[in-house]
């Protein structure tokens, strides 16, 4: 009797408990559970999310640090492990929603098609879609590549820009879809295509790895902007609530200014290239009001 | 896993001219159908005269088509096709090249480089199968027909190719798929075949289940249709006996 | 019509398989080759069309050395016809197609006169319902026959023999035979590799017999059957007669 007795005392105590916190579900509770958060990057996405020396590093992973970090503090859990998954941009969706890692950052698209499938951040980057040329190429904006060979990413949006404007205003273009952002620009470089039409952020980088930088220029007015956000699962509020709040934390931080200088503005590794590419009016804006929405729904 | 199926996506404008998604998967099939079957042209014709090669009784021949084989054999797939696209179009003369790089429509050109990668590619692979057809049958079939007075040439075309096809049928059906397979290559240079659009078609809509589902039972019906074709050729070619001597 | 002088062979330049032959068959001549397995008589028997070369000597057909470079061997193998022990039909051919085949490409006869040659042949064979079979359909005796056939289409001035009824069932060996003996009576010069005694004896002008690459004996049937004059003849002729008498 004295046992039954210690034993449901022992019980309820454990109820107060648990009613004192918010109930633990989703992502968190499995990384509670399991101890483990798993962070999705990228293997090329310079300088979002690459790797050097077989670690993920780039702009979006210093986020997605900050992520990892406010995860620790709301579970409590300084030691949690924190594993890498390379995704790509055809696994990144499947593998976000069959809990092969809990959150991806790199350079994600946020829109309309993908939030059928997945949940996004506040965005944490924004580009424009431009041109990238040699600069004695004649080409100062969409309008002159009537009737030339224009070479895109294959997958990426600037390829269905690009095609159903060439659809649209009948410019006869016709267009090179290359499997990544450096065989497009080898293809440019190659003399196959005059311009390649990319986010203005991954033309930089392009043009920093390019023989001859000097050689090549950003044109053309932004036909979209894009808005870059980490990838969650759906339906997953709580979680979601700690990816953003870790991001808006950071951007509102000084050490956000130093974050951008330190991979868009100074020498990067793996070959101490120089993106050069200031800070835009867009982002600025995007920083400082914060938004899950895509750049189409504004 | 939350993963919202939606089988209508084929059927939903792309926003590029009028063009739904389903219309990208049928141009990808013709470009698929339109590589293979061009490669293969090139396979079996180079192939057949490598696989001759390799068994006539010179040195230099056998040797030329050994040395062949292994280059094409042993260096994987995609870097023979940068090289035929990146590579090669540069030792053109000058107009030529530029002819090539922009003049020619990128489809064209890039459906140029991988006939020839493919095509060479396969080449190597049916020159093997061809060689093992030969060998594979008794060498009295050759010598009853050289001491018939029958020349080196007409006792291959009379005698033993004949035969040798006629045994290597399974084995060069699956080359033949293989070609078919293998011409997806030609997405990583931009040529819009069926995978290229499968993977647009995921990227576009976010419903890549449904693609790639899509493209794997187009492919596996392709595949299927062109066994049971190859199957009829085997019977209709099919010799009372003959199969039963390849191992003698 | 055949001449062999002085012809030595090796193979892998240190098996000596042939050694020092020399020998002439006379037109209408039929000549039976015997002798021990590994004697050397179907290598012989082959260096006639060249489908095995030697190393030294000379070997003539009429006026023509055919172990000369500058020799178009294939013209010399259109008029020797040269039957298989394992018969060697092509097998993807009908009978009358494995019987049109050379004289269509080597003689550049049209099919209609390849044919009706063919079927003349055939008939002679006793296989004229069988011209559109396939080989694989006929019996070893058949196929034999057919080979034979398709010898003579080319009409060669001689046929050569190596061992025809060596792969047989005991009794299709007679029908075998049977069409080389008319063969030999309607006056072709005939070269047989062969342990039938019995066609040796009855068919034969001269039998030759060989062991280890050496001709020990050149003569009449009725003297190598009564009179062997080595000891390995005697030797051989006890064994290849043995089970005749048994």
């Amino acid at each position: 009797m004295k046992k039954l007795l210690q034993l449901s005392l022992a019980v309820s105590a454990l109820f107060a408990a648990g009613a004192h916190a918010e109930e633990l579900s989703g992502t968190l509770k499995k990384i509670k559970d399991s101890g483990v958060i798993v962070v999705g990057h990228r293997d090329s996405s310079i300088p979002f999310s690459y790797l050097d020396n077989q670690k993920p590093i780039g702009y979006s992973m210093d986020l997605a640090n900050k992520i990892v970090e406010n995860v620790k503090k709301e579970l409590k859990l300084p030691n949690l492990q924190v594993r890498y998954n390379l995704v790509t941009s055809q696994t990144r969706i499947p593998l976000v929603q069959n809990g092969t890692v809990d959150f991806e950052c790199g350079s994600t698209t946020n829109n309309l098609e993908r939030q059928k499938q997945v949940s996004f951040s506040v965005g944490m980057f924004e580009i424009g879609t431009r041109l990238l040329t040699k600069k004695t190429s004649g080409v100062k904006d969409f309008a002159d590549l009537s009737g030339k060979n224009v070479v895109t990413t294959a997958g990426t949006t600037s390829e269905r820009l690009i095609k159903s404007m060439n659809a649209e205003k009948k410019l006869d273009m016709n267009i090179i879809s290359a499997k990544d952002h450096g065989e497009s620009f080898l293809m440019l470089e190659s003399g196959r295509a005059v311009a390649f039409m990319m986010d203005d952020a991954l033309l930089a980088g392009e043009m920093a790895k390019a023989k001859k930088p000097d050689d090549w220029v950003i044109v053309g007015k932004p036909q979209s902007y894009e808005i870059y956000g980490c990838m969650l699962r759906k339906d997953d509020p709580q979680f979601k609530k700690v990816i953003d709040d870790a991001l808006k934390a950071a951007f509102k931080s000084a050490e956000m200014n130093s974050i951008y200088k330190r991979w868009f503005e100074s020498p990067i590794p793996p070959k101490g290239l120089n993106m050069k590419f200031p800070m835009s009016q867009e982002l600025k804006e995007l920083l400082a009001n914060p938004t899950d929405k895509s750049a189409e729904q504004m | 896993m939350n993963y919202n199926w939606d089988w209508r996506v084929f059927f939903k404008p792309t926003g590029i001219g009028n063009e739904i998604y389903l219309d990208w998967f049928v141009t990808g099939l013709g470009w698929t159908i339109a590589l293979a079957l061009s490669a293969w042209v090139i396979a079996l014709l180079l192939g057949s005269l490598l696989g001759v090669m390799r068994t006539l009784p010179g040195r230099y021949a056998a040797r030329i088509a050994g040395a062949y084989v292994e280059l094409f054999r042993n260096v994987p797939l995609l870097v023979q096709l940068f090289v035929w696209y990146f590579i090669v179009p540069d030792w053109l003369p000058e107009p030529l090249e530029d002819w090539f790089k922009q003049d020619l429509h990128p489809a064209i050109s890039a459906f140029i480089s991988v006939t020839i990668c493919l095509g060479l590619f396969t080449a190597a692979r049916v020159c093997e199968q061809v060689r093992t057809g030969i060998q594979a049958l008794p060498r009295g079939q050759a010598m009853a027909a050289y001491a018939l007075g029958l020349s080196l040439p007409q006792v291959y075309r009379q005698v033993l190719l004949p035969q040798a096809f006629r045994i290597i049928i399974p084995p060069l059906t699956s080359e033949f798929l293989n070609v078919f397979k293998n011409s997806s290559v030609a997405s990583l240079i931009g040529l819009m075949e069926l995978l290229a659009q499968t993977k647009q078609t995921a990227e576009f809509t976010a419903n890549l289940f449904e693609a790639f589902t899509l493209a794997t039972l187009i492919y596996f019906t392709l595949n299927m249709g062109l066994m049971l074709f190859m199957r009829w050729v085997e019977k209709r070619v099919r010799v009372p006996g003959l199969i039963a001597l390849g191992g003698k | 019509m055949i001449r062999f002088s002085q012809v030595n062979k090796w193979y892998d330049r240190e098996h000596h398989v042939l050694k020092h032959i020399s020998l002439e068959v006379k037109a209408g001549e039929v000549v039976v080759v015997c002798g021990p397995s590994g004697s050397g008589k179907s290598t012989l028997i082959r260096t006639i069309n060249q489908l095995e070369p030697v190393e030294e000597g000379e070997i003539w057909i009429g006026d023509v050395q055919v172990n000369n470079p500058r020799t178009n061997i294939n013209r010399v193998r259109e008029n020797v016809g040269f039957v298989f022990q394992h018969f060697n039909l092509y097998p993807h051919l009908s009978v009358l197609e494995n019987i049109t085949l050379a004289p269509m490409q080597v003689k550049k006869l049209s099919r209609a006169a390849a044919e009706e040659r063919a079927i003349a042949l055939l008939i002679k064979v006793g296989l004229a319902h069988k011209k559109d079979a396939y080989p694989a359909n006929l019996s070893g005796g058949q196929q034999q026959r057919v080979a034979i056939a398709r010898g003579l289409a080319m009409e060669p001035k001689v046929m050569l023999f190596d061992e025809p009824t060596s792969a047989l069932d005991p009794e299709m060996i007679g029908e075998v035979l049977k069409v080389m003996q008319d063969l030999a009576e309607s006056g072709m010069t005939m070269m047989v590799v062969t342990h039938e005694m019995g066609f040796a004896r009855e068919v034969a002008d001269r039998v030759l017999f060989l062991d280890h690459g050496e001709i020990l004996e050149d003569t009449t049937p009725e003297a190598f059957f009564t009179n062997p004059q080595h000891d390995r003849a005697r030797q051989f002729l006890k064994q290849v007669l043995a089970p005749m008498h048994g």
